[in-house]
């Protein structure tokens, strides 16, 4: 909208993060912006009274030095991994895209974009954490890109880039770096890692073009994830959340059928299945504030503080589709969450 | 209830004045202080005098009286500043505010796409009229304390800051004469009234899903069918999705009998949402 001013028309930088190699790269890629000093990122992003879809229509950058923890335990909400060393990390809070069913409108009161400019840090919280597993025989997991797109931005800051040169050769460890963008090519020239999992998260094209409008739609995505898969990277492919429109059935079996005549399935990690999903308290924040989306105005059940499709319903929607996915994919490359 | 209402704030009447001229305002006589309308427009003006004593019953008493879904402050008056950053008569829009007296600075949403330059604010307790050498921001004596009082109220991207720079910290309050402040305003009421303009489309991007008429709609049949409290908050929110897959279509007219029971009712109620999901 030309009434708004344009993304990142300002940078608000924390004084503790003046200096790093991130904060110059952003103060040079966006050089016509108004950049403004501040205390603390909380002072911007923490303010009561913010309205997160209005500040989503022109995203300001926060640049700021992150405290501990630098790594947190990785949510119930995430499918089972078959290792308890699952972990996610917060290199940025926030993303340029703006699904609908994204649980960050719930979670911060700001729709502005901050990233932390101290990698090194974040990094050594994990060498921490693989030297210390839970269970040594299995491996650890981390999620980097869980509260934002990290690879969506590749193009702005090059964190995916440095996230997979830090991980690479690290024994047990994995990186997962979940993303709905169509910028693969932006690492291409990287070598393949065994300790780094892209994954696609995708959704049939009329779900893209209602819930997630402001992400590449489904043709780009797949395009981005057969090329890594020619490229021989590791590709999961999440499923998720699976919303159960009027005609899901028809709409995800139409899909699936047509996405794996695309893409080899034997060539995928693994997917992930689970219906839409979000924790209570941050679905009722949303939809307090009248999101203009059909999402948070329908039915759903509470199942230990959790927003969620009724079991019935969602089980059956998660084994017919499983039994879809059966016929391109072994069993056990199929993580669902059934609760 | 109006749809939108937008209201300059201003301390000294020589601010005020040419607003009310180019708005055609009239004075509302209910308040005790300068409080200045234009219902047509959705635009008031409300006075508040020099400094922060009056600010926050002003702002609380005029807030309280509107009947409107949707407004918007802005805060538009004179501001000093240094010599060699700030020329007379240049107008700023104002990205953050500090309180002299407050550890935490204060940042309105900058989201207007306004050609106004920008500039931060330093909100003083007394007239600085030795240079001001201290302050590398524009000064003034109002602004923290109505980000304060409006951001109790309302949504930080519906407070915006205008400043005029009208000295530059060097004359006492005897240089200050009516007519050449009212003069630096009306230089700069297009460039004001473009921001202004525009300022009033951020405000239309947050407004409810549900319009009076659909909320009479709602109340009306709380009331026909006995709703409980539950079952009204489950109709408010199958009317919300109805109308967001149809934007102009209208409630369905329901044609039933009030309920007799409690099962009655659920039933009758079972039925409402069931039409509103068809």
């Amino acid at each position: 909208m030309h009434n708004l001013k344009p993304k990142f028309s300002h940078i608000y930088v924390e004084k503790d993060a003046i200096g790093y190699p991130l904060t110059d790269i952003a103060l040079s890629k966006f050089h016509r912006s108004t950049v403004l000093e501040i205390d603390h990122y909380k002072d911007i992003f923490n303010r009561p009274g913010q309205n997160f879809q209005i500040q989503k229509s022109s995203m300001k950058l926060i640049l700021a030095k992150k405290k501990e923890p630098y790594i947190y335990p990785a949510s119930e909400m995430v499918q089972d991994y078959d290792t308890p060393n699952v972990y996610y990390n917060t290199p940025i809070l926030n993303c340029l895209y703006n699904c609908d069913y994204c649980y960050l409108q719930g979670m911060y009161d700001s729709g502005n974009l901050v990233v932390f400019v101290n990698e090194d840090d974040m990094m050594d919280a994990i060498d921490n954490k693989v030297s210390n597993p839970i269970d040594p025989s299995k491996p650890t997991i981390i999620s980097i890109s869980y509260n934002t797109d990290l690879l969506a931005m590749e193009n702005l800051f090059p964190l995916a880039r440095r996230w997979i040169n830090y991980i690479n050769g690290k024994g047990n460890a994995a990186i997962e770096i979940r993303t709905k963008s169509s910028l693969f090519h932006a690492i291409k020239d990287i070598k393949p890692s065994d300790n780094v999992i892209l994954s696609w998260t995708l959704s049939p094209e009329t779900i893209c073009a209602k819930y997630e409008s402001t992400a590449p739609p489904l043709n780009k995505r797949v395009e981005a994830l057969k090329n890594a898969l020619d490229s021989g990277w590791q590709v999961r492919i999440c499923f998720d959340p699976i919303i159960l429109i009027d005609d899901w059935f028809e709409t995800y079996s139409e899909f699936l059928n047509k996405l794996f005549q695309e893409v080899d399935g034997s060539g995928i990690r693994d997917v992930t299945l689970g219906v839409f999903r979000m924790n209570k308290d941050y679905f009722n924040k949303i939809r307090k504030r009248d999101p203009r989306s059909d999402i948070f105005f329908s039915d759903y059940s509470i199942e230990n503080n959790i927003i969620v499709v009724d079991n019935e319903k969602r089980i059956t929607a998660i084994d017919k589709l499983e039994n879809i996915l059966l016929k391109f994919l072994s069993k056990d490359k199929i993580l669902t969450w059934k609760y | 209830m109006t749809d939108q209402m937008q209201c300059i704030i201003t301390a000294l009447k020589a601010e005020s004045d040419p607003f009310i001229h180019h708005l055609e305002l009239r004075r509302d006589p209910t308040f005790n202080f300068p409080c200045f309308r234009n219902d047509d427009l959705g635009i008031a003006l409300v006075g508040v005098g020099v400094g922060k004593k009056n600010i926050r019953s002003r702002i609380n008493d005029f807030f309280r009286s509107v009947d409107s879904n949707s407004i918007q402050f802005i805060n538009v008056g004179i501001a000093g500043g240094r010599k060699n950053s700030a020329r007379l008569g240049e107008l700023f829009l104002i990205n953050k505010i500090i309180d002299e007296l407050k550890s935490k600075p204060y940042y309105p949403d900058v989201l207007t796409n306004s050609p106004i330059k920008e500039n931060s604010l330093t909100t003083v307790k007394k007239q600085i009229v030795d240079g001001g050498e201290q302050y590398d921001t524009l000064v003034d004596m109002e602004a923290s304390e109505i980000f304060d009082v409006c951001s109790t109220f309302i949504s930080v991207h519906n407070i915006a800051f205008l400043k005029i720079v009208s000295d530059h910290m060097d004359i006492g309050d005897n240089n200050f004469d009516h007519e050449s402040i009212r003069s630096l305003i009306i230089k700069r009421m297009d460039q004001i009234m473009d921001f202004i303009e525009k300022f009033k489309l951020i405000g239309q991007l947050s407004g409810p899903i549900l319009s009076d008429i659909d909320m009479d709609w709602i109340e009306l049949n709380r009331e026909k069918y006995l709703l409980t409290e539950t079952q009204v908050n489950q109709l408010l929110n199958s009317a919300k999705r109805f109308r967001l897959k149809n934007s102009s279509a209208l409630f369905p007219q329901l044609d039933i009998k009030g309920p007799t029971s409690k099962t009655d009712r659920k039933k009758i109620f079972q039925d409402i949402r069931a039409q509103l999901k068809a």
